[in-house]
């Protein structure tokens, strides 16, 4: 039996004293492209940055593929919203996709000439190639997401997570991104995107976890955007839930 | 130059004559405009001058202070005393110290440039506010630095009175220096209590403001312009180098205790000159320089705000976390 | 140029390169004023140490500066994770507390002794070929050496630590998971700062030290694209700004540290105006 890519129990977070999450116990199967979905202020983002450690003071159990996060680093990746990146930093298209090696050379191994491969296989599947010497700065939005998938596949990680991928991204670039997405599942992996597009999960995505201040429902995308749910989910202030 | 430095440190040393306005001399200042005022205090004269002085100081500082700090630009006063500093340089080679009002205004000039070039820095979208704040704070204090040294070595005897902008000094403070802060705040007062409003927009909503049709910058410049007011009047009591504290610490304290702006300009006014009153005291009283007791005595009202404020403290609000934790459970 | 001359040239360029090195960082983390608190917050260090021990230039000076910058980092760091302030606030009230308690207690207990405020506060790297100590049989200008040992160790630090910084400074998130100790780093970067803010404090006095480490990194971000050539660049600055700035100095008979400094700001400004592709005359003329 396989593990499920991501197991919370018990889980409760908060921000600067005030709860964001209290009592989340969900399963994210692997091997599939599985939503968070929820409306603002619901939790979706800092459910999976608190499960990724990224989050001082979280309470309950995280389990990554059956396994705690110090045990699993270099098999998760992790994009994050693009506002979460330092824009005017001085980095180039290349060296932000050879960021993804770094979990495998750490602090002074050098790249190997595999590695070099890998980077420029990584960057024509998302079609950034030509854009490697540009600076991150002169991108366009789309741009800039297809290069920290990149990244994040030149991590050769089992489970990929993105943070609002496809805001802030021309419609092209996030089918392109969405096709990449799930030929990685097919292949195996499993993928987890907070998300705040319900059509496009509909449309998609595999998985759906509905978020509100709590999980409110989770299974397949039609089971879990029921107006009954959607209705307790958005209907209600955000924290009501709990 | 050393020891004029040092020796500005020690309040009733000798101070260069050229700064003050008025010589020294107790009995032909007893006359002065607040005579009374200074006399109704149970204060020896001096005492008197110096802890008025350092109110009102204080009390403008206080006042003012929310208008760095609430919108995120705490170290832009630090960087417009350190401005301060060339202004009064060049005033002082165009007009030789003879007229202190000059030096103040030389000050107020290049503060205000200051502000308003790391204002246009930040606007070219090149530099991150804080390397437009380091820049600029780098050019006019090497720029004052530069011109001061140029100063010095001309042979100018009465010269190195500047650096007490630097340090700050009270022991040299006399009535017309109280004039002129007591003026100063009084424009403070009438200007705060006339934009309050759109103060209060533009602090808590910079876009709101833009929407109502008042241009952004018309908000900047008079804020920067009260500021350069502010560091201007602090600079010689506290000095370019402690200016920040005053400016920040009552507005810290002041802000553990209320939410609304309609309170907090007020009682960080409040704060500001009691911190400027006592600080003075008892600097006075232990022969310390004024400078450093009363930014002392502000940080620690504010640290003490911080972690025992009722409801905004950091004991609170761990208590208060803790219940809600509780009460989830 | 005598040699004391290409002595203190040698030393403002070493210090020029280390400050531009840590500063390029900071600049690129936002922490760009930390320096400016660091070398002021360092006083009372400078000031306990001379009172404990009567000394005033020994590595305990350099030690207990060091943990007075350290202190004011944390304490600020401290006031601002309490979430009741702001950074820069924060910032702008730890840092004047510990320069009172420095200036207080050299007039309550040193002000006979020879702590040299004037030094303190503007430097003295124009005597700084005189004060020799003897290394390995030469006598060496003290401050060439410090500089330069701190000099040698900022290299290795960031050569040691290049993709730890570059990719917690870039995306903090992707350090911390990619298992590379990015908060880690970035506290090393914090006490390595306030290490070399106090060498610059002995050098070039506390109000100058901001200059050395915001100025040419800020000119170097204008040039370049790429943190690895931003940093070089920015050292490449310095050098400029020390060999133009101690020329000026000279023929004006004024402040070695000050017109170092000043010819820094006149590079930047030369540079946000005219730099090729980030330049304002660069975009002025891309928009027409």
């Amino acid at each position: 039996m396989t593990e499920p890519a991501l197991r919370l129990q018990g889980m409760s977070a908060s921000y600067g004293g005030r709860p964001v999450l209290t009592g989340v116990d969900v399963e994210i199967p692997a091997g599939v492209l599985s939503a968070v979905v929820g409306p603002n202020g619901a939790g979706k983002s800092t459910m999976v940055k608190a499960a990724l450690g990224l989050v001082p003071s979280v309470r309950g159990t995280v389990r990554w593929l059956g396994q705690p996060l110090r045990r699993v680093r270099k098999r998760v990746a992790y994009v994050p919203q693009s506002d979460a990146v330092a824009k005017d930093f001085p980095i180039t298209a290349v060296q932000v996709v050879e960021m993804g090696r770094y979990p495998h050379r750490g602090w002074l191994r050098r790249l190997t000439p595999g590695d070099d491969e890998l980077v420029a296989d990584v960057m024509a599947q998302v079609g950034v190639t030509d854009l490697a010497d540009r600076p991150i700065d002169e991108l366009s939005g789309g741009q800039r997401q297809r290069v920290f998938l990149a990244r994040a596949l030149a991590q050769r990680a089992e489970l990929i997570v993105l943070d609002e991928p496809f805001t802030a991204v021309d419609a092209r670039t996030e089918a392109t991104l969405l096709e990449i997405l799930t030929g990685l599942c097919r292949d195996g992996a499993s993928v987890i995107a907070v998300h705040h597009d319900l059509r496009d999960v509909l449309d998609h995505f595999d998985h759906a976890v509905l978020m509100a201040g709590t999980v409110v429902a989770a299974g397949t995308p039609a089971d879990v955007l029921t107006p009954d749910s959607l209705e307790r989910a958005y209907g209600m202030a955000p924290l009501a839930a709990r | 130059m050393s020891a004029v430095v040092a020796g500005s440190l020690q309040p009733g040393a000798l101070q260069p004559a050229s700064l003050q306005p008025g010589a020294l001399q107790p009995g032909s200042l007893q006359a002065g405009p607040l005579g009374g005022l200074l006399d109704a205090l149970p204060l020896s004269y001096p005492d008197a001058v110096v802890v008025v002085g350092t109110a009102v100081v204080g009390f403008v500082a206080g006042l003012l202070g929310p208008l760095a700090v609430l919108r995120q630009r705490s170290m832009f006063g630090d960087a417009m005393s350190h401005g301060t500093l060339a202004g009064v340089a060049v005033a002082f080679l165009l007009t030789g110290a003879k007229v202190p009002e000059l030096l103040l205004l030389g000050a107020a000039v290049s503060a205000t440039l200051a502000a308003f070039a790391m204002i246009a820095l930040e606007r070219t979208g090149r530099l991150r506010s804080d390397a437009a704040i380091g820049v600029v704070l780098s050019v006019s204090l090497t720029l004052g630095i530069v011109l001061l040294t140029g100063i010095s070595d001309s042979g100018n005897a009465q010269q190195s009175g500047l650096d007490e902008y630097l340090l700050g000094q009270t022991a040299g403070m006399v009535e017309r220096d109280i004039v002129v802060a007591l003026a100063g705040a009084g424009v403070a007062v009438v200007v705060i209590l006339l934009g309050f409003r759109l103060l209060r927009s533009a602090t808590f909503d910079p876009g709101f403001t833009a929407v109502a049709g008042v241009r952004t910058w018309v908000v900047d410049a008079a804020s920067t312009g009260l500021l350069a007011l502010a560091v201007v009047l602090g600079v010689r009591t506290v000095g370019a180098i402690l200016m920040v504290a005053l400016l920040v610490a009552p507005v810290v304290t002041a802000r553990q205790l209320t939410t609304r702006l309609a309170a907090l300009l007020p009682l960080s006014a409040v704060v500001g000159a009691a911190c400027g009153a006592v600080g003075g005291l008892v600097s006075g009283r232990a022969e310390l320089p004024a400078g450093p007791v009363i930014v002392l005595l502000a940080t620690a009202l504010a640290v003490l705000a911080v972690v025992l404020a009722p409801r905004r403290g950091v004991i609170a609000r761990a208590r208060a976390g803790r219940l809600r934790e509780g009460a989830a459970r | 140029m005598t040699p004391d001359d290409v002595m203190i040239i040698v030393i403002a360029g070493l210090l020029s390169t280390s400050c531009a090195l840590l500063g390029g960082l900071l600049v690129l983390r936002g922490q760009a004023l930390l320096p400016d608190a660091v070398s002021h917050a360092v006083l009372p260090g400078i000031v306990l140490i001379f009172l404990l021990t009567g000394e005033r230039a020994s590595l305990w000076t350099v030690a207990g500066a060091t943990a007075f910058g350290v202190l004011c980092v944390l304490g600020s760091d401290w006031l601002r994770r309490s979430g009741v302030i702001e950074s820069d606030a924060a910032l702008a009230l730890v840092f004047p507390a510990l320069f009172s308690l420095g200036i207080l207690g050299i007039s309550r207990f040193a002000s006979g002794a020879h702590i040299d405020l004037d030094s303190a506060i503007y430097g003295d790297l124009t005597f700084a070929p005189l004060r020799t100590m003897s290394l390995f049989g030469a006598d060496l200008p003290r401050s060439l050496v410090i500089t330069g040992v701190a000099t040698v160790a900022v290299v290795l630090l960031v050569v040691v630590l290049w993709r730890p910084l570059q990719a917690a400074t870039f995306d903090p998130a992707f350090a911390e998971l990619a298992g590379l100790r990015g908060r880690l780093t970035g506290q090393v970067l914090l006490v390595a700062v306030a290490g070399l803010a106090v060498v610059a404090f002995d050098s070039v006095g506390a109000i100058l030290v901001i200059t050395f480490f915001v100025v040419p990194a800020s000119t170097a971000r204008l040039l370049t694209v790429r943190l690895g050539s931003m940093l070089v660049v920015a050292a490449g600055c310095g050098w400029i700004a020390s060999v133009a700035g101690h020329g000026v100095a000279v023929s004006l008979d004024t402040s070695i540290p000050g017109t170092i400094g000043l010819t820094s700001g006149v590079l930047f400004a030369l540079t946000l105006v005219l730099a090729p592709r980030r330049g304002l005359l660069a975009r002025w003329r891309a928009r027409t």
